[in-house]
């Protein structure tokens, strides 16, 4: 595969901001073109073309991924189908985009999209705390020690990190249950 | 048990910090219970999921990078819809304008099957012509069309209550933090918990503090009448913080669940001591999801 393809999964998987930033430059107004001739709006496709990133990113980050095609197709692959998927659910009904073969997607790959767009559920309700919550269960989901928690985070008692701690999670999960999409996790 | 037990039960059981006569005991408490082996997922996926670092510095990356990037945004409609649209439209006026110049003037001589507002809108710009061409004046003595926008703007801001948000409170005496999560509930409303802490100094005796609840609309705040009125219940929490040479500070934790269901939208509850005009604190929540 060319050169440029694994450089674009090496910015994804390490964070580099140019690179990122050549990804976003190349392809974002061809994604664009696929979500908005396709009964999307302009912030369906960013959304999309965000979500597919996170999707690379997994694969990325697995040794044994190998790209069996160019970064773009697969890209493109994976926002159509994320973009299928997403009209059906809107719709109730089965939804086809037309687009040629090669951007047909591994059962694999169709697995992982699935599995983040539920993952999305949890993002989107831990991105929609306070600061001082994300910062909180942030620490504890690195498994940072109360202790520690309570001290960077100001708080001066562990038991008071500990109570703060149970407020944040809680209200994360109330708002991940308040997601539509929820329900179909079978939690 | 609590909730806040199961909670610590839970993570206990997976950082593999029981004992093994607890988790023996856990494992029998899960053999037995569907509702307790979901929260056990539940929790297991938000530990595995939310603890990638990496993933999370992306997802911040990404939305950064997407202002630097922005895509034209047409609305929700088909572009390929609206082109065809565009492009009947063009027809039309081009039947239109040759008709037009083969009559050599003929306002007059229009057919009698033209509708005169469409003749009307036949000026020499184009672009006001296919406006009133696609949509046509409203009836006599009926306003323009516009009260679809209050629905729409369920989950728009409100300035002034943004406003408020943006202001500090360090210097007032009672620091609070505070977050709002909503529950579905039957027939499409939410159930709306506000939970949070307080922390002061000093807590005079009798001190009231009342969660007032606003939707978004305009005049919501100040002056409007609030959603939801009440007083919040408050905890003490048993140790206190050291603060340097400040003394100690007393915490305070609450959680008040309102009373109302509320449909989707944009909600700010505000916090206010009991006497007090100006809230000792502002937060907002969307409920429901904008867009669904």
């Amino acid at each position: 595969m060319d050169k440029t393809s694994y450089s674009h999964l090496d910015a994804l998987a390490k964070g580099e901001e140019k690179g990122l930033r050549e990804i976003y430059r190349q392809y974002l107004p061809r994604i664009s073109k696929l979500i908005t001739g396709n009964g999307g709006s302009g912030e369906d496709a960013r959304d999309v073309f965000q979500d597919a990133l996170i999707v690379l990113y997994e694969k990325a980050c697995d040794p044994g991924f190998k790209l069996t095609s160019s970064f773009y197709t697969l890209l493109y692959g994976i926002c159509r189908n994320i973009w299928g998927n997403r009209l059906q659910r809107k719709s109730r009904t089965e939804v086809t985009l037309e687009s040629p073969d090669k951007y047909r997607l591994s059962e694999d790959m169709e697995k992982a999209i699935e599995q983040e767009e539920e993952n999305a559920v949890f993002w989107e309700a831990f991105e929609r705390l306070g600061d001082d919550c994300q910062r909180l269960l942030r620490l504890f989901f690195e498994k940072v020690k109360m202790e520690d928690i309570a001290e960077t985070m100001g708080y001066g008692s562990t038991s008071y990190a500990k109570k703060r701690k149970f407020q944040c999670k809680e209200q994360l999960i109330n708002l991940a249950r308040s997601d539509s999409r929820f329900r179909e996790l079978g939690f | 048990m609590s909730k806040e037990q199961l909670y610590e039960k839970i993570e206990a059981y997976l950082a593999r910090e029981m004992s093994p006569e607890s988790r023996e005991a856990f494992e029998a408490e899960l053999a037995g219970s569907v509702e307790l082996r979901r929260e056990l997922a539940l929790h297991r996926r938000l530990h595995e999921e939310l603890a990638k670092t990496g993933k999370a510095r992306l997802r911040r990356q990404l939305e950064q990078m997407a202002a630097e990037f922005p895509v034209q945004s047409g609305g929700k409609g088909s572009h390929k819809g609206r082109w065809f649209l565009g492009l009947a439209l063009a027809v039309v006026l081009a039947v239109l304008a040759w008709w037009w110049f083969s009559r050599q003037g003929g306002r007059q001589e229009a057919p009698a099957m033209a509708p005169a507002g469409q003749m009307d809108s036949l000026s020499p710009q184009p672009a006001p012509a296919v406006r009133d061409t696609a949509a046509p004046p409203p009836a006599e003595g009926k306003p323009e069309a516009a009260p679809q926008q209050a629905v729409a703007d369920a989950f728009a801001p409100n300035a002034r209550l943004e406003a408020l948000m943006a202001m500090s409170s360090t210097d007032k005496p009672f620091a609070i933090s505070a977050e709002a999560g909503a529950a579905p509930q039957p027939g499409g409303r939410y159930e709306l918990v506000v939970s949070g802490l307080l922390r002061t100094a000093e807590m005079p005796a009798g001190a009231r503090f009342l969660l007032r609840l606003y939707d978004n609309s305009p005049g919501s705040f100040p002056g409007g009448k609030a959603v939801e009125e009440g007083v919040l219940e408050l905890g003490r929490v048993e140790e206190d913080e050291e603060i340097y040479a400040f003394g100690k500070l007393q915490h305070f934790t609450f959680r008040y669940t309102l009373k109302k269901r509320l449909r989707p939208g944009l909600y700010y509850f505000l916090i206010f001591s009991g006497e007090g005009q100006a809230p000792l604190f502002a937060g907002k929540t969307t409920v429901g999801k904008a867009g669904e």
